[in-house]
């Protein structure tokens, strides 16, 4: 985007720590106008707005949360290549607003001496005066204004006061153009970056030279981002130049990186004289107290299991009306564009295809929602930091930090929402390892296949204290997925992530009411990024799966068998009148032929066709050729396999497996189901077990793939789950079917 | 008293930017690893590792 000399739209950006209000002041000032994407090529979520104010239109860009500029991360370095314009489609910005806590001004100044380097006209947004005057800190803005000499504007953004005097000083700022900003570092350390300029201009060839403050930059950040930028495509000769440029800062006592926190935080300290008064006596706050109980690790952890409980009630009792309507909704459109067309592949592809593969997964948007909304409530009021606190010991013998417990505990009830909330790791090893178990596991989709598989062919005796077998069985499946996942961590972290724990650190911001406008839009752009990723890439998997299972489609050679049948069944109903009771019984005869002709289909299917075909690669799981085909029809996701299975052995394709009923005669048949040709029995215990193994740990999920594939933005790390948990689904179910086999013979 | 950070050059820095520094009053809110620490104002969870040390002394002004 580049923007024309006369500009009638400018670009800002919003730029601040973590836990500053950055993004309710950003709220405040765009109101509904957001949109939520990714930078080009990294995962680093883009927040942008817009905004009018005095006949000007505003692109604000709400920034990643940061201490500083560093480039250790890829959001750190987004932002500065954003604020530079070095960011594809992106002009450099024309203002920025800087949101510091006026309770910590003097580590927010250290982050603003940064901004102010890169020569942009620049705001100072003093936010949280409420929560400083609770501490007793008392600030003179006026005197700030003087010192920093750019606009100073103290704001409440969850109040919305102050967001008025922000825009005019906004528009004030970009009239007057940028302050020259004294260099904080001292003069050794100057005229070193005046020695790179030289050297870097000798490399640079005709490119645009480097701005003093990356200079900066590529001095102080040994083996940072800029380093290994420039170093690709240079020679030696400039890293011997560095080099050689560190180890004479050295020498002068400005050893590099030490050297940039001592100067920036000595000019934070001089800014701030006379403009900052604190109480000798730090004064206890309402936070504190609420700490007191909140943190501790006895009665903290308590109360922080109460809310899980609550939480995963609330998200698995809070969302089945809805899921239901929205089943019944997609049951009512599939019936509705059933009725209006003719039969052929066009309706099927509708039905079945687009409406019944989407509208599986869209199943899923109230749980989704439901987690988010407490997420959202929780993560605002300040909880979130707390529960990572409280998880961090038990997290770190996983080699992971606290702030993978929720992703973790989240992927119960489903991996999708699991994963997006993995966002919030910063280290980029963790996060990564969180999101390839996080699938592992037990969510509410393999409740259907459990529900079935346990009902058949597990004994329901029971032990003492009224425990089931059954029970202990789905207790057990669920440890499986705990135990898999943990080991999984930890060869994940020893070998793949491998790598040198950093300091853990992370604020504990004080308690607020939740603001309705933040936990909305958190909540809205969860599910918007959902529901834009069925209509995607899932839309596809659910067209191909249905192709499979459709075509060749030869309606002579499939149907042509049955036709004498339902021939003769038709002309005896014909002879009844249409109150008789033995109409009914001819009914039911012609119904049953019909799901004979669709399972014949599905057998003639190329998916049909293919189950034959892995048949051998099964047979050791004790499975037929039947069960292969169902589990490959279940890939767009795992409950598919209940249906198919259903299809593939004729049990009826309109039993409802979600009512008990339903459930319960599609236990009773599979029970009667044999091998082809003879009359041994396709299920017994182990085979029940091995099935239900397999789908404890593979990774039949299209949405879940999908989501890690926009995560991580590769495709590499979506492709890599699926094969890693296939194949521990398969030794698993494996090593269960001839153990079970073992045993029982 | 935060009296010195001792550890590689690149988290002593990490440290140092999060405000935590040689001159910095501290307070210690709940023990262990990780503990919570006050640090001008906020509170912060921190867990350092073997190879991060923050060498304190005693607050006598306070």
């Amino acid at each position: 985007m580049s923007i024309p000399a006369e500009k009638t739209s400018l670009s800002v950006a919003l730029i601040g720590n973590p836990n500053t209000g950055k993004s309710t002041l950003f709220g405040a000032l765009v109101g509904v106008h957001q949109h939520v994407g990714n930078y080009p090529g990294v995962t680093v979520e883009r927040k942008t707005g817009e905004m009018n104010h005095a006949g000007c239109r505003y692109e604000l860009i709400d920034l990643p949360g940061l201490y500083s500029f560093t480039p250790r991360s890829r959001d750190e370095m987004v932002a500065v290549d954003v604020l530079l314009g070095r960011q594809e489609d992106h002009a450099p910005v024309d203002a920025v607003v800087c949101i510091a806590d006026a309770g910590n001004l003097e580590r927010n100044l250290y982050l603003l001496s940064q901004v102010l380097e890169l020569g942009i006209p620049t705001i100072l947004a003093v936010n949280m005066l409420d929560v400083a005057a609770d501490h007793g800190i008392e600030i003179d803005l006026e005197r700030l204004g003087g010192q920093l000499a750019i606009p100073v504007v103290p704001t409440q953004a969850n109040r919305r006061i102050g967001i008025d005097k922000l825009k005019a000083a906004l528009s004030e700022v970009v009239r007057e153009g940028p302050h020259r900003h004294e260099s904080p570092f001292p003069e050794p350390f100057e005229n070193e970056v005046a020695r790179m300029r030289t050297v870097v201009a000798e490399f640079a060839d005709d490119k645009e030279p480097l701005p003093d403050c990356l200079l900066r930059r590529l001095l102080l950040d040994v083996g940072g981002y800029l380093e290994k930028a420039l170093f690709s495509h240079a020679d030696d000769r400039l890293r011997q130049e560095l080099e050689a440029s560190r180890r004479r800062l050295a020498d002068a006592d400005c050893a590099v990186p030490a050297i940039e926190t001592t100067s920036r935080y000595d000019w934070a300290r001089h800014t701030l004289e006379g403009v900052v008064t604190e109480p000798s006596e730090y004064r206890a706050t309402a936070t504190d107290r609420i700490d007191r109980l909140l943190t501790h690790r006895f009665w903290g952890t308590i109360l922080f299991a109460a809310v899980m409980v609550v939480v995963f009630q609330a998200v698995f009792t809070g969302a089945e009306p809805l899921m239901k309507v929205i089943e019944a909704g997609t049951h009512l459109l599939g019936g509705r564009v059933e009725s209006l067309m003719d039969e052929g592949a066009l309706r099927s592809l509708l039905v079945n295809g687009v409406i019944g593969g989407v509208g599986g997964v869209v199943m899923f948007l109230p749980q989704i929602l439901i987690l988010f909304l407490f997420i959202a409530v929780l993560e605002d009021c300040g909880y979130i930091a707390r529960a990572a606190y409280l998880m961090d010991k038990l997290m770190t013998r996983v080699g992971l930090s606290g702030k993978s417990f929720i992703p973790m505990l989240s992927s119960f009830a489903c991996a999708i929402p699991g994963i997006m909330a993995a966002r919030v790791i910063e280290n980029e090893r963790d996060r990564l390892t969180t999101i390839l178990v996080a699938p592992l596991m037990t969510c509410s989709a393999r409740l259907p296949v459990y529900a079935l598989l346990i009902g058949a062919f597990v004994p329901s005796q029971m032990f003492v204290w009224h425990l089931s077998v059954q029970g202990l069985t789905l207790l057990g499946l669920y440890l499986l997925g705990i135990i898999t996942a943990v080991v999984a961590a930890l060869i994940f972290k020893r070998t793949m992530f491998r790598g040198e724990t950093p300091p853990f650190l992370m604020e504990l911001p004080s308690y607020k009411w939740p603001s309705p406008r933040t936990v909305f839009y958190r909540v809205f752009q969860r599910g918007w990024v959902f529901l834009r990723c069925a209509g995607t890439l899932i839309l596809v998997v659910s067209i191909l799966v249905w192709a499979a299972l459709y075509y060749p489609h030869n309606t002579e050679a499939v149907e042509a068998p049955f036709q004498p049948q339902i021939e003769k069944l038709e002309a005896e109903q014909a002879k009844l009148a249409p109150g008789d009771p033995a109409r009914k019984a001819l009914e039911e005869q012609l119904n049953r032929i019909d799901h004979e002709i669709t399972g014949a289909y599905q057998r003639q299917s190329l998916l049909g066709r293919l189950g034959r075909v892995i048949e051998p690669a099964v047979r050791p799981l004790g499975w037929d050729w039947r069960i292969g085909c169902a589990v490959i029809a279940s890939l767009p996701a795992r409950e598919l396999v209940v249906a198919t299975m259903g299809v593939m052995y004729n049990l009826g394709e309109d039993i409802d497996v979600e009512s008990e009923e339903g459930l319960t005669q599609m236990q009773a048949k599979l029970r009667t189901v044999t091998w082809d040709g003879t009359d041994r029995p396709v299920f017994n215990l182990p085979v029940a077990l091995s099935v239900l193994v397999f789908f404890a740990l593979c990774c039949q999920c299209a949405a879940t793939l999908a989501v890690i594939r926009r995560e991580t933005n590769s495709w590499r790390w979506p492709m890599f789950t699926f094969t890693y948990m296939t194949i521990l689904a398969y030794c698993g179910a494996l090593a269960t079917y001839q153990a079970g086999m073992w045993i029982s013979s | 008293m935060v009296r010195r950070i001792s550890g590689h050059p690149d988290n002593v820095h990490r440290l140092e930017e999060f405000g935590l520094r040689g001159g910095i009053r501290i307070q210690m809110f709940r023990q262990g690893n990780p503990c919570i620490i006050r640090l001008a104002g906020n509170k912060v969870c921190c867990r350092t590792g073997d190879l991060l040390r923050i060498l304190v002394e005693p607050d006598t002004t306070a």
